[in-house]
């Protein structure tokens, strides 16, 4: 009816209304399903308090990782309008540089003991800014060889199936190289695996590890640091200007080759922390380690709206929370709650494409 | 001067590490291996590798960056042998160094005793002894530096006399004149009848194929041709719809599950007859393509691709699951899924009965070609040509009347029934379907069909399959090296050559001959 309307909204009246009527059935059952089972949950107990607030501990450790890498996805989509496929094996390069960082250190020998735990401190900021300096600069250089080329691209697809490329270039190189079997981290007796506070409560306790408090301690450290880096200084707010405009960026005098590196070394050291992080956490780790937080990241992008890098943090931290409760929440078995992740990612696209703190209207023509 | 040094020694890191990594992965070695046996026509089975095939991968490597700086460098017509030969010899200064170090540091640990398998797992002793040339430390980098030296030198001299009689450059215009020349095409539209004669041998040679290989090739030939089915479902999303669709390999779950169920005597011991299982469980992953195409319709590429990534896993984490144990089998997958019996006919005209593995590759066969009409009846259908108008601008394409919703779906329930056949036929012949078979890589992989025999080409797809599935089975050695190799070529392919091996050509608008004189009758004034 209107013509400046339409010009805008260039998909047919009928098949808006059909998606509509869509996100309604799904909105409502989705809706009535979780109600019902806080009901359930209500009336019926299976889990005391104590379990709850163990499932959100476990729940925000993973969700401050989740966040440090979806950052990455959101910063690198903000200025490249590209998903990077890869960074979860960028994550993974960083997980494994820790890893050879603490064996070198637990084979130094200083004095009696060994260099890991005489400097324990020093030791896990050495493997942390090495983490994080191989992630960046494999960031560099994935970007150099793999996304840089083909920015101006004819073939639509051509950056996103480059990235799968780099993707699976890295894990293969990663399991030929460094073998296919799981491998364990070396802790420093300081943050040793397992260990940590005992708290009682109740009927039962929880027990909130040195590990997790540290990595959520790291975690909102550097996304705290981050945000103001973004805010703050003359890359941050010409990282900022790009994600906005490209071209109107390039015409005020930034150097898009150059802000595209850096973004893409910024979201390499918080991979690669968070890699580090993973491995200090889990212990177990292997070449594939990056390929379902990768996922989970994104979805955690997705959430929070992507583009959007407050957003991505608390999308990150709400997907981890969700997932940790979701299996005893829905009363389904643990191993089905990657299932949950994925569910929340499809739920999050149809009902709100724009994500949880994203702006509605221009983001959702990018999706 | 100074710009010579800097460019020329960053090259010669650049092949440093290449070096480096390429011994790291245990890469040269296979290479240097595969060489002895084409050289010595697999005579040598000796297990270790002599000391020239390695020098030979090294100095290879180093040729191949230096002839790439030489040609990237534009200098001026003066003085550029001698630029050339400063580069020259600091490349391979550079890598021979860069290499050197890293095998005196490997050649210690072994002196030492050292496993360094506990880290790197490529290396065992064994192969390091070949990267040091089977002889000491000493030894090994003179000859490092021998191979890089001679390595960069023959690049030099090669590409020197190639600009002096501009002789490469001269054969490959020669080429692409004679393919001008040739140009089967219009043969084949002067003369329908030699297309017909033509599809006609293909057909009979297909066909009589199956009789002559041994097993072995039956099974990979069965191998490609599932995947080219796949990659035939995969194209008409990817490659004419323009959706990238990344789990793909959720139908091929489907139908193979969905197969077995019918087929294998437990869970339910329906045993249901071969065709009428096919058929149902392409059905079944149509409608499996319905419901994850719908809610999905107006996403765009990348999305699109992380959320059927999620398909994906999600169905796969289901097969596995408790949950789903009692239908799916859990881990331990389906056994003993029924295959098809054979139709008496062939017993009254070969005499006996055919062996089993020709017998169901001719039922690939018979699929696959059906498939194929129906892929290239598509193609060139009006839904074809509203998908390519989608593929190209999504925008316009609406505003020549393509609901673009609708067809979106369409193309994810035909390309999902395709596939859904495919798993069928896989999950048939090897009367087992277990969840590990339905990992992201296959998704992969038929991703990789498609995008390297050329988006929305049929017979690129076809080249596809042979050479993602048939390459790797007859390189046997490299076989742990074939996911590396796709990682690259996937990036190199969207670099250098987006559209593919055997890219797609328009179809021009033609006029019969007659016609045409009788529209320059019409047309004079």
């Amino acid at each position: 009816m209107d013509a400046k309307n339409n010009h805008h909204e260039p998909s047919s009246k009928q098949a808006v209304r059909k998606i509509n009527w869509l996100r309604w059935i799904v909105g409502v059952c989705a809706g009535a399903y979780v109600l019902y089972r806080i009901i359930f949950q209500i009336v019926q107990p299976e889990y005391g308090p104590v379990y709850w607030l163990g499932f959100l501990n476990t729940g925000l450790i993973v969700g401050g990782m989740y966040s440090l890498i979806a950052i990455g996805y959101t910063l690198v989509y903000g200025v490249m309008l590209l998903i990077n496929f890869a960074h979860g094996d960028i994550m993974m390069l960083g997980c494994f540089a820790g890893y050879f960082t603490f064996e070198f250190f637990n084979y130094l020998k200083v004095g009696e003991s060994n260099f890991l735990n005489a400097y324990p401190v020093l030791a896990i900021i050495l493997a942390f800014i090495i983490g994080a300096s191989v992630s960046a600069v494999s960031g560099f250089y994935v970007e150099k060889i793999a996304y840089r080329p083909l920015r101006n691209s004819h073939v639509r697809l051509a950056p996103l199936i480059s990235a799968v490329g780099a993707s699976i270039f890295l894990e293969t190189v990663a399991q030929i190289m460094f073998g296919a079997n799981k491998k364990t981290y070396k802790n420093p007796l300081l943050l040793e695996r397992g260990t940590g506070w005992n708290i009682e409560m109740g009927d039962g306790m929880i027990v909130i590890t040195k590990t997790g408090v540290f990595s959520l301690i790291m975690a909102i450290v550097l996304m705290i640091a981050l945000y103001f880096f973004v805010q703050k200084t003359k890359l941050g707010k010409s990282i900022r200007a790009v994600s906005q405009d490209k071209n109107t960026a390039q015409l005020m005098g930034i150097n898009l080759d150059r802000v595209t590196s850096q973004t893409f070394i910024i979201s390499g050291i918080l991979a690669g922390s968070a890699g580090v992080m993973w491995g200090l956490h889990n212990g177990l780790f292997n070449h594939f380690v990056g390929f379902l937080p990768g996922i989970k990241a994104f979805t955690a992008a997705v959430l929070g709206g992507i583009g959007n890098i407050p957003g991505a943090m608390a999308g990150g931290m709400i997907l981890g929370i969700v997932e940790s409760v979701g299996p005893a929440f829905l009363g389904i078995d643990f191993q089905l709650k990657d299932v949950i992740a994925f569910t929340i990612l499809i739920l999050v696209l149809i009902l709100k494409p724009s994500g949880l703190f994203g702006k509605s209207s221009s983001n959702v023509e990018k999706v | 001067m100074k710009t010579i040094l800097t460019k020329s020694s960053k090259f010669g890191v650049v092949a440093g590490i290449i070096l480096i990594f390429s011994e790291m992965i245990n890469l040269s070695s296979t290479l240097a291996e595969i060489l002895e046996k084409l050289f010595t026509g697999g005579i040598a089975t000796k297990d270790v590798i002599i000391p020239f095939y390695m020098g030979l991968v090294t100095g290879l490597i180093v040729f191949f960056t230096t002839f790439a700086f030489l040609k990237k460098q534009k200098s001026d017509r003066k003085n550029s042998f001698l630029h050339g030969l400063a580069a020259a010899i600091i490349i391979s200064l550079v890598s021979g160094s860069l290499i050197s170090v890293l095998n005196i540091i490997l050649g210690s640990y072994l002196e030492k005793g050292k496993d360094v398998r506990v880290y790197l797992e490529a290396l065992s002793p064994d192969v390091i002894r070949a990267f040091l040339f089977q002889t000491d430390v000493r030894h090994a980098v003179m000859n490092y530096f021998l191979s890089t030296f001679l390595g960069s030198m023959t690049a030099l001299i090669l590409f020197w006399l190639s600009q002096k009689t501009n002789q490469p450059a001269k054969t490959i215009r020669g080429l692409a004149r004679l393919k001008e020349k040739i140009q089967v095409g219009r043969i084949f539209e002067r003369y329908p009848a030699v297309k017909t004669i033509s599809i006609l041998l293909v057909i009979i040679a297909i066909l009589t194929l199956p009789l002559i290989v041994n097993a072995y090739t039956i099974s990979v030939l069965g191998i490609v041709l599932i995947y080219a089915i796949m990659g035939l479902g995969l194209n008409l999303i990817v490659g004419l719809s323009g959706q990238l669709v990344f789990g793909y390999v959720a139908f091929f779950a489907l139908g193979a599950y969905t197969f077995g169920l019918l087929t294998a005597p437990k869970p339910f011991g329906i045993e249901m007859n071969f065709w009428l299982a096919l058929l149902i469980s392409l059905v079944v992953a149509g409608i499996g393509g319905f419901l994850i195409g719908l809610p999905i319709m107006n996403l765009r590429g990348d999305y699109l691709a992380i959320v059927t990534l999620g398909f994906a896993e999600i169905v796969r984490i289901l097969i596995n699951s408790n949950l789903m144990a009692d239908y799916t089998g859990g881990p331990q997958g389906i056994k003993n899924i029924g295959q098809p019996i054979q139709p008496s006919i062939f017993e009254r005209y070969f005499g006996k009965p055919l062996e089993d593995n020709v017998w169901f590759l001719y039922l690939i066969i018979f699929v696959f070609l059906l498939i194929l009409y129906a892929a290239f009846r598509l193609q060139y259908s009006r839904t074809g040509r509203s998908w390519e108008a989608m593929r190209e601008d999504e925008t316009v394409a609406q505003a020549c009347g393509v609901t673009t919703s609708s067809y979106k779906v369409l193309a994810i329930v035909i390309g999902a029934a395709i596939a859904g056949a495919a798993g069928a036929l896989y999950a048939s012949r090897n009367t087992y379907t277990g969840p590990s078979e339905y990992a992201f890589m296959v998704s992969v992989n038929a991703l990789a069909v498609v995008v390297v025999g050329g988006m929305g080409s049929i017979p690129g797809t076809l080249l596809g399959a042979f050479i993602i599935k048939g390459l790797p089975e007859l390189l046997r050695d490299l076989e742990n090296y074939r996911m590396v190799v796709f990682g690259a070529l996937l990036i190199v392919m969207m670099i250098i050559r987006p559209e593919g091996i055997w890219p797609v050509k328009r179809r021009k608008l033609s006029v019969a001959p007659e016609s045409i004189e009788v529209l320059k009758e019409d047309l004079k004034p």
